[in-house]
């Protein structure tokens, strides 16, 4: 007898009467996940929620203030319209993964699961790429044009150097949240699904 | 929020809550961990539970619940905050006679890779590999192979133990 077959017969003999969980200790676990799942989503969405909004904020704030100056205006334009899509997609992209509803995912084979998980999550992380690369180069520029425009005397094109400056803190400053975000976030569960997918497929 | 819990889905989760436990211990190495998956587990089952349809045993529907939750936990074991278990929801069954025996068991079955671990528990549950192969979205065939190799690894792997 092998040492599985072994385990086996060891294994059939241990079904004896299991630890029971009593109405409210279940309804109390069903409560404290649910809360916890909803908190989680919800965490995300009123953060990037809540960054639109001050951008709109600002933006048509800019614009009314400044009507009179074509710049000003021009820029907070262009930012409003820049944003527009993603707000959209954003939206979108967030219900898909915040519903938290039941999709039968949970209750198909183990890899169709993996599957499916990767596939979400692989789908998120290529628009979140996508908006970080072209937005936060975007938001950065016209952000810094707007400030020189408004508060520093002769406007961005008297301050060249102080512009550039300015953009590439800003840009190293992002770059270093985003790939600290994206590793924790992403590249990890990421990598974690590709290697059971892996073992899946060997000998497929 | 749920208010109440059907009273079915509480039998047979009292019945079978072993195999959350099970797999909990062979994919998580601290109690903190293992504690939260289980939780997790449970509350997984509970939404699923209006897709279960009578026409899988409730374990065989079980493994595959608890077994997707804890593949995919990674992301979450170390942000979501779990809430300590009554005392005796530590106790595995009949833990007082084969404690010894199923520890070193467990603790093989944790050295295997992540789909191995999954084969082998629904082996030792007495599953067919066509069984396996529908809760893990294996061929059949490929079930055989595995175990016939997961044989060779678990002797290795006992006898190391013993030494």
């Amino acid at each position: 007898m092998d040492a599985l077959d072994e385990m086996k017969e060891k294994w059939s003999g241990r079904r004896g009467s299991s630890p029971a969980y009593s109405s409210p200790d279940l309804l109390d676990v069903i409560r404290k996940r649910t809360r916890q799942h909803t908190l989680e989503s919800m965490k995300y969405f009123w953060a990037s929620f809540t960054y639109q909004i001050i951008v709109y904020a600002l933006y048509g704030h800019v614009l009314v203030k400044y009507f009179h100056d074509p710049m000003v205006m021009i820029i907070s334009s262009l930012g409003i319209v820049a944003y527009l899509p993603f707000t959209h997609m954003l939206m979108r992209k967030f219900k898909q993964l915040a519903l938290n509803k039941p999709d039968g995912s949970d209750v198909s084979p183990v890899f169709n699961f993996v599957e499916h998980k990767r596939k979400v999550l692989q789908s998120f992380f290529r628009f979140k790429r996508r908006y970080e690369l072209f937005l936060v180069p975007v938001s950065t520029l016209f952000g810094t044009l707007l400030v020189f425009q408004i508060y520093v005397p002769g406007g961005p094109f008297a301050n060249l150097n102080g512009v550039w400056i300015t953009i590439a803190i800003t840009l190293i400053a992002c770059f270093v949240a985003i790939r600290k975000e994206n590793a924790k976030g992403f590249h990890t569960p990421l990598a974690e699904l590709d290697k059971l997918l892996t073992e899946f497929n060997e000998d497929r | 929020m749920p208010n109440d819990i059907d009273s079915t889905f509480l039998a047979l989760i009292n019945e079978n809550l072993g195999i959350a436990h099970k797999i909990a211990r062979v994919y998580f190495d601290d109690p903190t961990s293992r504690e939260d998956v289980v939780q997790e587990m449970i509350f997984q089952l509970w939404r699923s539970y209006p897709s279960f349809n009578n026409l899988s045993k409730f374990s065989t529907w079980m493994y595959r619940v608890c077994l997707n939750t804890a593949l995919t936990h990674f992301s979450k074991s170390k942000r979501i905050p779990s809430e300590p278990l009554a005392d005796h929801h530590y106790n595995l069954p009949d833990a007082e006679n084969t404690r010894d025996d199923v520890d070193a068991m467990l603790t093989a079955i944790s050295s295997l890779s992540k789909i191995n671990r999954a084969i082998v528990l629904l082996y030792l549950e007495g599953m067919s590999h066509q069984e396996i192969g529908t809760v893990t979205g294996l061929s059949q065939k490929n079930v055989g192979v595995r175990l016939f190799r997961i044989r060779k690894e678990l002797a290795e792997i006992l006898n190391r133990q013993n030494q």
